[in-house]
């Protein structure tokens, strides 16, 4: 019988004549993070990778009952919570964990955001980062809608509404994603489309980039510590030292998923109904009740524009400016601490949350 | 020339002022004259009231017709002696006996109601002649009530509107002005306190706090135009307006015959007349205020049937509450329910099917009722074991994946520990 040991190292010998693995090797070995106060932030970015691996895993098992359609969707729904084994642990984790994701690429965004981790040469990560998170946006929006019932119907109708009122393309990007004038089966068959084809395919070559940046160009020290002498910095191999604790942090994530599936597990409420009235207390999901509310408050007019276009267009605006931000900031670019968008980033964190909570205390 | 300027000039004022004048006759003759109006609103407060108080809302104004409608006399005559004179058809303000015929000139006359809807009813008349109200105003008693006594007299207003004496929520309180008068009501021996009976019982909680027009008013079983007591041999008529299968079970049921015999009023007997209130299972066997034992005693075949319907009843809903409490434990640990409901709606029906099979008084009947219902209750209450069974199934996992995921990240951080201590 031969050796095993000796199996692996032919193995790894026949690979590596093929495809150079010592290289890689010999890369992650040679890499190292550094290490200073602020270094937790590091981990959010693997943190939400992770989850993205989990939305993947159970996406594909709840794929193998879901059954897109007016007539089906909510249907296959229940027979997985009530009929398939650990079907409701699987809907649950897939829910729980495209919710964490999305705060977890929150934290990480203005993690980097207040460290600058946004400036020269790492441009391209922030912009590839922001693409992630608003590809993430587009998950959840196109995933709520998937078990058809009466909250999903009511937000996506609302958020469709929202859409439509964008000037020139609000209209035919309405109809685009709705497969028509109003939400109906057909809107559920794209946005079933939209959340297991296309947003899985653009997100993975993006976090893909994204990840190649990252490991290219190494992490971003903060300004105060790429000061330091080489001397006085601090600093841990990636492999196996950063990878280990990335490890722990994951194990740690995946036990919260398995408590909150547990003891509060994704409700399914009622099955949609196209044509009862409206329930009271529609909402869209906790990350974009901020934009909801605040384009409740803005008047039915302001000057000369409607208040909801308004809205829309400063949103847009101001989401265009945070995407360009490594390049608007000329301190951050010169290695100076920017205290103006430090200002302005808290005022930005400060009315997210103000705004979520009185969206859902009002 | 001076002269001749002068004649044109009082020609053409001449002309303006018949111009004038022929403009402000023209006007007045499309406004419409009317005397009654404008001498009642300068006679002093009294006689103006009726002219001021009415409401353009009101059904004859707002179709048209002014004071000589119903008064007669001629509104366009400018002197008062001709526009109220018997020759121009002037009938002044109708005694109270004479009220129910003055409506009814138009009121039972189909050929004129026509004009205004085809559906309205013309014997109203007819009806009220027929009515308590009627046979005491024929025979001379003039403090009954006629049309304006219920239906007011200058503003009055079609029932489908909320300002309306006679709109279904108010028509309670426009009964009780006469009905609450415990002087008026002492006159025939009635008691004043129906107002007060109704408002405590199940429908006027119903219509006056639900505000549900749905639920019946006075008049709903009274009758309104012949408005009388049901007797007690037809009180199961009235109610089967309304409660059908109660009312057949009753009828078909050894009850009947019992209480005609014994000249009991049907439902009343039970239930009350007007504080009819919510029945539950206490009314049913041999003890309590409204239980069978009120006429029941040991040792009668009505006493053993009264136990027994109690005893099926009371396990149903026993059943039934005890498997909501369980079904709810689980939807609160959230897991699905859905199965688990259906069987308590269908429990919860037989409930209720089982409180009406009651009017039967056949055990057998009652008993396959409560059976069917003990059964969906108690496969209810095997979907909620079944969940807390899988909710406990769950922590224990729970419990066991953490053990797991915990040793595993001890070992990771002895892992680190070991390599960043070499």
């Amino acid at each position: 019988m031969a050796n095993p040991e000796s199996l692996l190292t032919r193995l790894y010998g026949w690979l590596n004549e093929r495809f150079g693995i010592d290289a890689a090797v010999a890369f992650g070995k040679k890499k190292v993070v550094p290490v200073h106060r602020e270094s937790v932030w590091y981990y959010f970015g693997g943190v939400t990778l992770f989850l993205f691996i989990i939305q993947v895993f159970t996406g594909i098992l709840l794929l193998l009952y879901y059954r897109p359609g007016a007539d089906s969707s909510f249907e296959s729904l229940q027979f997985i919570l009530t009929q398939v084994q650990f079907g409701w642990l699987i809907r649950s984790v897939h829910s729980w964990s495209a919710n964490l994701m999305v705060l977890a690429a929150f934290i990480h965004m203005f993690s980097n955001f207040f460290t600058q981790s946004y400036r020269r040469p790492r441009e391209l990560t922030w912009v590839t980062g922001m693409a992630l998170l608003l590809l993430s946006l587009g998950f959840g929006f196109s995933g709520y809608l998937l078990p058809w019932n009466e909250l999903a119907f009511f937000a996506t109708k609302v958020g469709t509404d929202i859409v439509g009122a964008v000037p020139i393309v609000g209209n035919p990007l309405l109809i685009f994603l709705r497969g028509g004038e109003d939400v109906t089966g057909a809107t559920l068959s794209r946005f079933f489309g939209f959340h297991v084809a296309v947003l899985p395919m653009v997100f993975t070559l993006v976090v893909g980039l994204h990840v190649l940046f990252v490991q290219v160009q190494g992490m971003s020290e903060p300004i105060a510590h790429q000061a330091l002498a080489a001397d006085k910095k601090r600093t841990m191999p990636f492999f196996p030292n950063f990878v280990l604790r990335d490890a722990m942090l994951w194990l740690v994530a995946l036990n919260i998923l398995a408590i909150l599936s547990v003891f509060f597990p994704w409700d399914l409420g009622e099955k949609a109904d196209l044509f009862a009235p409206a329930p009271a207390g529609i909402r869209p999901e906790w990350y974009f009740v901020f934009m909801f509310q605040t384009l409740k408050f803005i008047p039915g007019h302001v000057l000369f524009m409607e208040g909801e276009l308004l809205g829309i267009l400063g949103f847009g605006v101001a989401g265009l400016i945070w995407i360009l931000v490594p390049f608007l900031d000329r301190r951050g670019q010169r290695n100076q601490r920017n205290p103006l968008f430090q200002l302005w980033g808290w005022i930005i964190v400060l009315f997210i949350v103000v705004m979520t909570i009185v969206g859902y205390i009002l | 020339m001076i002269l001749r300027a002068a004649i044109d000039l009082r020609k053409t004022l001449l002309a303006a002022l018949l111009a004038i004048a022929l403009s402000l006759g023209l006007a007045g003759a499309v406004a419409g004259k009317d005397s009654c109006r404008d001498c009642h609103l300068e006679a002093g407060d009294e006689l103006a009231a009726p002219v001021r108080s009415m409401d353009q809302e009101d059904i004859h104004a707002s179709r048209g017709f002014s004071c000589d409608a119903c008064h007669g006399g001629d509104p366009t005559a400018d002197d008062q002696e001709i526009a109220m004179s018997k020759a121009r058809g002037f009938l002044g303000v109708p005694k109270p006996q004479e009220i129910p015929a003055f409506c009814g000139r138009c009121h039972a006359d189909p050929q004129i109601m026509r004009k205004y809807s085809v559906s309205v009813p013309t014997d109203q008349l007819e009806k009220y002649w027929t009515s308590q109200h009627g046979h005491a105003l024929k025979s001379g008693n003039t403090d009954v009530a006629t049309c304006v006594s219920c239906h007011g007299v200058h503003s009055i207003y079609p029932a489908n509107n909320p300002k309306s004496s006679v709109w279904p929520i108010n028509v309670p309180q426009t009964c009780n002005h006469c009905h609450g008068n415990a002087g008026l009501m002492g006159k025939y021996g009635l008691k004043p306190d129906s107002f007060k009976e109704y408002s405590e019982g199940v429908h006027g909680k119903a219509l006056l706090e639900k505000r549900d027009t749905g639920a019946p008013a006075c008049n709903d079983c009274h009758g309104n135009h012949g408005a009388a007591p049901p007797g007690f041999e037809t009180v199961a008529q009235v109610c089967r307006q309304c409660h059908v299968n109660n009312a057949e079970m009753f009828m078909a049921s050894p009850h009947k015959a019992a209480f005609d015999a014994a000249e009991l009023p049907e439902c009343v007997a039970c239930h009350a007349n007007h504080r009819i209130l919510h029945p539950d299972e206490s009314w049913l066997g041999v003890e309590g205020e409204h239980s069978c034992g009120q006429c029941h005693s040991k040792g009668d075949g009505g006493y053993e049937v009264a136990q027994q319907i109690r005893e099926l009843v009371d396990s149903l809903r026993i059943m039934e509450e005890n498997a909501i409490s369980l079904v709810g434990q689980v939807e609160r640990r959230g897991i699905p329910v859905g199965e688990a409901q259906t069987a308590l709606a269908d429990a919860r029906e037989a409930l209720l099917k089982s409180r009406t099979i009651i009017h039967t008084a056949d055990v057998l009947k009652v008993a396959e009722m409560a059976h069917a219902g003990i059964a969906r209750a108690a496969a209810a209450q095997q979907m909620g074991q079944t969940g807390l069974a899988d909710f406990e199934f769950r922590k224990r996992g729970l419990g066991v994946a953490t053990i797991f995921i915990s040793l595993l990240i001890l070992a990771i951080w002895l892992w680190i520990r070991h390599i960043e201590g070499r």
